[in-house]
């Protein structure tokens, strides 16, 4: 459900449509939860219909998307719209707060 | 139609998952309702090193061997769960959440604490809770730990192991409060390593929403001073989190649960375990032996409860 794409993949992914890209790292419970927060949302009807794609990006093996965003603290979601950035959250988002981000 | 169960589990620590195992054994059923992932504060402990068998393992591999073990037993996981209300009095209690209604004539209340936060309004990014979820961005920078007990000094060797080029520890009351053996460790690294007693932060100093120093005040000698920091980890000991039953059951003043020899509360067929009761010592192996007696002690009252049917 959640693509894992790298520094390379980075641009084109979030290039069209509605995205929410996760930066995660190895050994972090809270990106763990924040996956599985993305996981039941994306099966929410706040979420269905608007044709979101989800992606993670590992932090420590893609420096360039997380330089260019100036990811610090993780979990970090953007959300992305036609390549924008519309909306970005570090921390806990729980998925009442990403149903309002998204809408 | 409400779902129905023998234990609706509070929480998803090394207390609730214990539980879960033991009421399992009682060929209870039990469910554990997690709001996060299962593995509790020892899921941000780099290495545990107190765990018997494991002479030192990292705390999120050793909470999902524990994970593993609690979901071969059948016992059901819910995390990422958002619990609504809960029902407390009376034979069965209930637990509204974002995935319907559960009921059960046992409740274990074992949603453990949260690292307390620094006392300043503000919304820097650069103050952390977690060195292993955020300590690496920092290597070659400089950090401020807040808090000299172990969790601070032991953090403190983490972060330099990741290649940090200086830390600043500050603590406000007039002495450390790590174990010696931890402070002696943290002292073979004095050249990239500064201690400060009775001192605190006084200012953030940000430029575009960017950390740059921090203002600290040493109240042993009534001193300001500046120091150039790019993060803060901040390790100033734990609350608990109660805050879906607080105004349900009894907590004490420091906002703990007062439990009895079975680990029951003020209520009937409402037991606590884990770091949200009042104790001495708050360690996994405490935990677990709440968890433990948590648990026969509901399969004993479900037991009573059934036969006086």
């Amino acid at each position: 459900m959640i693509t894992e794409i790298t520094d390379n993949e980075f641009e084109a992914s979030i290039a069209s449509g509605l995205n929410i890209v996760l930066f995660y790292k190895d050994k972090c419970p809270f990106c763990n939860a924040m996956k599985k927060i993305l996981t039941k949302f994306s099966g929410m009807p706040a979420a269905q219909g608007k044709e979101i794609k989800y992606f993670q990006v590992h932090r420590e093996n893609n420096p360039l998307a997380t330089k260019n965003l100036d990811v610090g603290r993780i979990p970090s979601l953007y959300i992305f719209r036609d390549g924008e950035k519309v909306a970005e959250k570090s921390g806990d988002v729980s998925y009442r707060r990403l149903e309002k981000m998204i809408s | 139609m409400n779902k129905r169960y023998d234990i609706i589990i509070l929480g998803g620590g090394i207390a609730a998952m214990t539980a879960a195992i033991y009421a399992s054994k009682a060929n209870l059923n039990a469910v554990i309702l997690e709001k996060s992932v299962c593995g509790g504060l020892v899921n941000t402990t780099h290495l545990v090193e107190n765990f018997p068998s494991q002479p030192s393992i990292n705390g999120m591999d050793l909470m999902d061997k524990v994970k593993d073990q609690v979901e071969e037993m059948g016992v059901e996981i819910r995390e990422v769960i958002e619990v609504d209300k809960l029902v407390l009095e009376g034979p069965v209690k209930s637990v509204e959440t974002d995935e319907g209604v559960l009921e059960a004539p046992v409740i274990i209340l074992a949603t453990g604490r949260k690292p307390r936060e620094l006392d300043i309004e503000t919304e820097c990014e650069q103050i952390h809770y977690c060195a292993i979820c955020d300590g690496s961005i920092y290597k070659d920078k400089n950090v401020l730990i807040v808090g000299g007990g172990n969790s601070g000094i032991e953090e403190s060797m983490y972060l330099l192991s990741l290649g940090i080029n200086h830390i600043t520890v500050i603590e406000q009351m007039d002495r450390l409060f790590a174990s010696a053996q931890a402070q002696q460790e943290l002292q073979k690294n004095r050249d990239r390593v500064e201690i400060f007693t009775s001192t605190t932060i006084n200012v953030l100093i940000e430029d575009n929403h960017k950390l740059e120093s921090v203002l600290l005040h040493d109240a042993n000698i009534d001193r300001q001073f500046q120091r150039n920091i790019d993060g803060i980890f901040v390790y100033m000991g734990h609350v608990t989190q109660t805050d879906l039953f607080k105004d349900l059951i009894e907590l004490n003043a420091q906002g703990y649960i007062e439990t009895d020899e079975d680990m029951g509360t003020s209520l009937p067929g409402v037991y606590a375990a884990g770091d949200i009761v009042q104790k001495k010592y708050w360690q996994i192996t405490t935990a677990m032996n709440d968890g433990t007696v948590a648990a026969l002690s509901a399969a004993e009252y479900i037991r009573k409860l059934n036969s006086s049917k």
